[in-house]
């Protein structure tokens, strides 16, 4: 009798989580889904950021990239030293820095008038995420699922908070540190695996890559840079991997029938030290950004002067370090007339 | 048991198609032409379906389903040259074209037209190859069981297949039972993969930058990472498309049996990727092994398998690791000592898989070396997303929970019993939707598309 009862109480229980308790709780999160995408401030932000550099009028210089570039370049400085206009279009995540964002940045602006693209890619130093990278990548997002977990919103009570983008970014597209926490601390001291992707895997990613930009940049340099990051205090030589993915792709580009001159690629030297980073290994801080720019800048200057190696390719600017007098230099984030001995 | 396991590859086509509950419950019937095209037909959209729900598409748009129709039409144009080609063949020919057709992926990764498994996504570029690995397989399979027909072909180019397999070793019908009991009995399935993929698969590619440590601990980790990722990555997408075509009527092979309910290497094998088992049985172990023996036929197996897989020293080097373990187990089972053939299981499983993940050859040595360099990786582990340590501490307690309960009753018929009971499915739905976001992991089928 008793076990009967229980059999039955076990029937009905299965039955209620079949009928009942499943369905509901999908419905559940079918609601949840559409509040979630109600929510998201993603697409919003890039078309706002669009918006802001046709505002910008006609560009000379464009960085473009995810995060890194977003944190660690500055078009200001670049334009200060450069005495051209230049404009940050880095976006926030490098997962949408894909053709869809690029097709709708070049409706916007005169792309025949683009005489840099200066590209940052994160993508030879992770491993196994080719996939994250490629051009036509959709927007986080924009897919069916949820920008954050049931469980993330429940971590933060119900309430996401997330800055937007366009609300902390200046004139220039640069971040304005001012207006966000670099929170860097002695117990998150963060460092950075040293991690490297194989050659043929990311160099594959990175011609394609270039190949289109140059594509839609017709009378642009075609600057892909491999970006700065901290490791700790790991000491590593990357010598081997740098030669060998320059010479790679130059190789690669040249069996495309691409001209040198047109596509360049710049591996950055390691953060020295974590007071130049914000708050994270690839994220620059102020000092960090001043430096890295500057170090960009350095190499560009070389690449004008036809300071090239027996390919035709400007010298790696790895271990360079940037003359801190000149980084000084830069931190006034405010325009000033060119120097004339740097006017391209 | 033991003797049990010295049966090599036992009764693999009924494991697939006819397991003792399946018998019980929902018997199969051969199905008919129309059946198999029909459900090539429908697969265009539920193809469409799953991508935009596993893979993070786009939202359901005329680009991605008309990409979805052309892929599927070209692997049903090359079925139908293959098949054509091989009937135009004479008879002593077709034993050699069979084994052509299984090397076919072998030589067009060699030739770089098809990219080797790695653990990341190892889509073709090519669109001719999509899904060649599965549907060359299922075509030297037919060939070699004397089954080729317009039902097979439709079978074994059906787009849902050829996403991640299985290899369509067989195909039958279940349409003469209700919708109702065929998504009561499938329905969980669905639910079960689900969990596997999103709940641990997709947050776990979180830590594949651990791949670049070397020193003997984080080696470890690292390859336990990776054997719960592919597992909960391909076992969870077979158990979706096992749910999905049961529910439209159609029973294809069940490719996962619970691998880690098994206390030695030969069991474990049995219940990892049966489909291809059956192939590799059928094509070479029983061939080989009227010929040279048991111990070679083994070699050969795993041999064929590596070079399915990819070519590359790494898995010449998984094969005949793997086949060693294999003949050392059954040396061992023949004298009883089952201790240690589980231990074995554990150490093969564990090197076996670090030799499959990486293909940086002076690195995968550097790793042999077995150096010892402390405890980094968990400094490393901590730095993870919460939600990819969540998954890792589900997929650790999904396979110990395997292992342990083996002989319970909800376990023993190696068929995620355990798992399809409703109130551990509301667990796992909750899990998975509770973790579910955009940015927790790539989304893609580890197996899929080459």
């Amino acid at each position: 009798m008793t076990l009967d009862l229980t059999m039955l109480s076990m029937v009905n229980a299965n039955r209620f989580i079949n009928i009942g308790a499943i369905p509901l709780v999908i419905v559940a999160y079918s609601v949840f889904l559409c509040v979630d995408h109600n929510r998201n401030v993603n697409i919003a932000d890039i078309k706002h950021h669009i918006q802001d550099i046709q505002n910008s009028g006609s560009v000379d210089g464009l960085v473009f990239g995810g995060s890194n570039a977003f944190y660690s370049l500055s078009a200001e400085s670049i334009s200060y030293y450069t005495g051209m206009k230049w404009y940050n279009a880095s976006m926030d995540s490098e997962v949408v820095t894909g053709t869809r964002i690029i097709h709708d940045l070049i409706t916007r602006i005169d792309q025949t008038k683009v005489k840099y693209f200066v590209y940052s890619s994160i993508l030879p130093y992770t491993i196994g995420e080719v996939n994250s990278y490629t051009l036509d990548q959709k927007v986080i997002g924009e897919g069916i699922k949820p920008i954050r977990s049931i469980f993330a919103y429940m971590k933060n009570g119900g309430n996401y908070p997330r800055t937007r983008n366009s609300e902390i970014r200046n004139g220039f597209g640069d971040i304005v540190f001012d207006r966000i926490k670099c929170d860097f601390t002695a117990d998150n001291h963060f460092d950075l695996i040293h991690a490297r992707e194989e050659i043929g895997i990311s160099l594959e990613s990175l011609i394609d890559k270039a190949i289109y930009f140059a594509s839609m940049f017709p009378n642009a340099s075609i600057l892909i840079v491999l970006p700065s990051g901290y490791y700790g205090g790991l000491i590593f030589d990357d010598l081997m991997f740098d030669q060998a993915l320059r010479t790679k792709f130059y190789s690669v580009l040249s069996g495309k029938h691409f001209q040198n001159s047109t596509v360049k690629i710049i591996v950055q030297p390691p953060y020295a030290s974590v007071k130049q980073v914000c708050d994270g290994p690839w994220h620059a801080n102020e000092d960090g950004r001043a430096w890295r720019t500057q170090n960009l800048i350095e190499f560009m200057i070389k690449s004008d002067a036809s300071v090239s190696d027996s390919q035709g390719h400007p010298e790696n600017v790895r271990g360079g370090a940037a003359d801190p007098s000149r980084v000084s230099s830069l931190k006034p984030m405010t325009m000033h007339p060119p120097s004339p001995h740097l006017t391209h | 048991m033991a003797l049990a396991s010295l049966n090599l590859w036992q009764n693999t086509e009924q494991l697939n198609c006819t397991s003792r509950e399946v018998k019980g419950k929902i018997t199969n019937r051969p199905s008919h032409e129309l059946e198999a095209i029909g459900l090539w037909l429908i697969s265009f959209a539920l193809v469409a379906v799953l991508s935009q729900l596993l893979f993070s598409l786009y939202y359901f748009n005329w680009e991605l389903f008309s990409k979805v129709i052309y892929k599927s039409l070209v692997s049903l144009l090359v079925c139908v040259l293959i098949v054509l080609a091989v009937l135009a063949f004479d008879q002593p020919k077709k034993h050699l074209l069979k084994y052509i057709l299984f090397f076919a992926i072998t030589i067009t990764s060699a030739l770089g037209l098809t990219k080797t498994l790695t653990g990341s996504h190892a889509q073709s570029d090519t669109i001719f190859l999509y899904g060649f690995s599965f549907y060359t397989a299922s075509i030297a399979y037919l060939l070699h069981s004397k089954q080729l027909s317009a039902k097979s072909i439709a079978a074994c180019s059906n787009p849902l297949l050829l996403i991640t397999g299985p290899i369509a070793t067989c195909f039958g019908s279940v349409h003469h039972y209700s919708f109702k009991k065929r998504f009561k009995y499938f329905f969980p399935y669905i639910l079960v993969g689900l969990f596997l993929h999103q709940a641990i698969a997709t947050p776990l590619t979180k830590a594949f930058h651990l791949i670049a440590l070397t020193d003997m601990i984080s080696s470890c980790a690292y390859a336990v990472i990776f054997e719960l990722f592919v597992y909960a990555n391909f076992c969870g997408l077979s158990l979706m498309i096992y749910g999905v075509c049961g529910i439209i009527g159609v029973r294809i092979p069940l490719n996962f049996r619970q691998p880690f309910s098994s206390t030695n290497i030969v069991e474990y094998w049995r219940g990892w990727h049966t489909s291809l088992s059956t192939v590799l049985k059928s094509l070479f172990y029983t061939p080989t092994k009227r010929s040279l023996g048991t111990f070679p036929a083994i070699f050969v197996v795993y041999l064929a398998s590596a070079m399915w897989h990819g070519v590359t020293i790494n898995f010449v080097l998984w094969g005949v690791f793997h086949a060693s373990v294999f003949i050392l187990t059954i040396v061992f089972l023949r004298k009883a000592a089952f201790l240690p053939s589980f231990v074995l299981m554990i150490a093969g499983v564990l090197i076996g898989r670090a030799l499959f993940a990486d293909s940086d050859f002076p690195r995968l040595l550097e790793k042999l070396s077995f150096k010892y360099d402390g405890f980094v990786v968990l400094t490393k582990l901590a730095e993870l997303p919460n939600t990819s340590k969540l998954a890792l501490l589900l997929g650790i307690f999904f396979i110990v929970a395997e292992m342990v309960f083996q002989k319970c009753k909800y376990f023993k018929e190696r068929n995620y019993k355990f798992y399809r009971i409703p109130i551990i499915q509301l667990i796992l739905l909750v899990s998975t939707l509770g973790t579910i976001c955009d940015d927790s992991g790539l989304d893609y089928a580890v197996y899929g598309q080459r």
